[in-house]
């Protein structure tokens, strides 16, 4: 019951957040844009995308939909970013203690 | 080791890599970009339940006494959730996969792709601040549960052969 509870703690603060969110965009009036009978349209082209037809396809021979084996790109995008805001993370920590140990001496 | 740190470090891992995944569209295909991202919500709701009495007992201490470091934590955390939202709310409206799938046609809006894009990114660096926070959690913890059970045997195969 108690984990009932913090479920629904949780999907009704997602629900908060995600209402606003989809209110926000709404009311900035980019969302006006009609769909014909139910259709989706086409969406702008991304960066490191070209529309061709009505789809998303990246640049290239390659699509989106079925995946590639090759080269994970977007792995390796992530795992060095992540890497980079941990880095300044730990370098601002260890800034910090030194400056603390300067201070006590 | 008790048993919630083991689960939660196991957890975490299958979420990291289920999250480096969804994170090469190109890669994985979109329809396992869309049905892995929505799978990784409930493990993310999982996640949180397992630090509940982490996130009350800073919640109630939060303008009291508690340290800047632990704050920080907080308020990233709370970040992190919300740009979490918003990569699942923007993925949900420019979904081409799952979407159509469960019969669900929602109107297409151009702002939902770029807030896709963008909050993905900034997701890559709360993330990576996330992960630097707990580092050596997760590092003595990961060494707790690969390593250490793994001398154990040898111990005893040793002290048997003497």
């Amino acid at each position: 019951m108690k984990i009932v509870f913090q479920v629904l703690v949780i999907l009704v603060i997602a629900a908060l957040i995600g209402g606003l969110m989809y209110a926000g965009v709404n009311a900035a009036g980019s969302s006006s844009v009609p769909s014909f009978d139910g259709e989706r349209l086409e969406q702008p082209a991304a960066e490191g995308f070209a529309l061709e037809g009505r789809e998303f396809r990246p640049d290239g021979d390659h699509d989106e939909r079925d995946g590639e084996a090759g080269f994970p790109g977007g792995v390796v995008k992530a795992l060095v970013l992540m890497s980079f805001a941990g880095g300044v993370y730990s370098a601002v920590v260890w800034a910090g203690r030194k400056a603390k140990r300067v201070t006590a001496q | 080791m008790s048993n919630s740190n083991r689960t939660k470090l196991l957890l975490d891992i299958g979420t990291f890599l289920a999250f480096l995944v969804t994170m090469d569209p190109r890669f994985s295909g979109l329809a396992i970009h869309e049905w892995l991202s929505i799978a990784l919500a409930g493990t993310i709701i999982v996640h949180l339940l397992l630090n509940w009495e982490w996130i009350v007992n800073v919640t109630r201490r939060l303008f009291v006494k508690t340290t800047n470091g632990a704050r920080f934590n907080y308020v990233l955390n709370w970040l992190l959730f919300i740009d979490g939202i918003l990569i699942m709310l923007s993925g949900i409206m420019i979904s081409e996969s799952a979407m159509p799938a469960l019969g669900v046609t929602l109107p297409m809006n151009f702002a939902w792709r770029s807030l896709h894009d963008m909050s993905a990114n900034l997701a890559l660096f709360i993330m990576g601040l996330h992960l630097a926070m707990h580092w050596n959690w997760i590092l003595t913890t990961f060494i707790r549960v690969f390593f250490s059970g793994a001398k154990k045997p040898v111990a005893v195969s040793a002290k048997q052969e003497a």
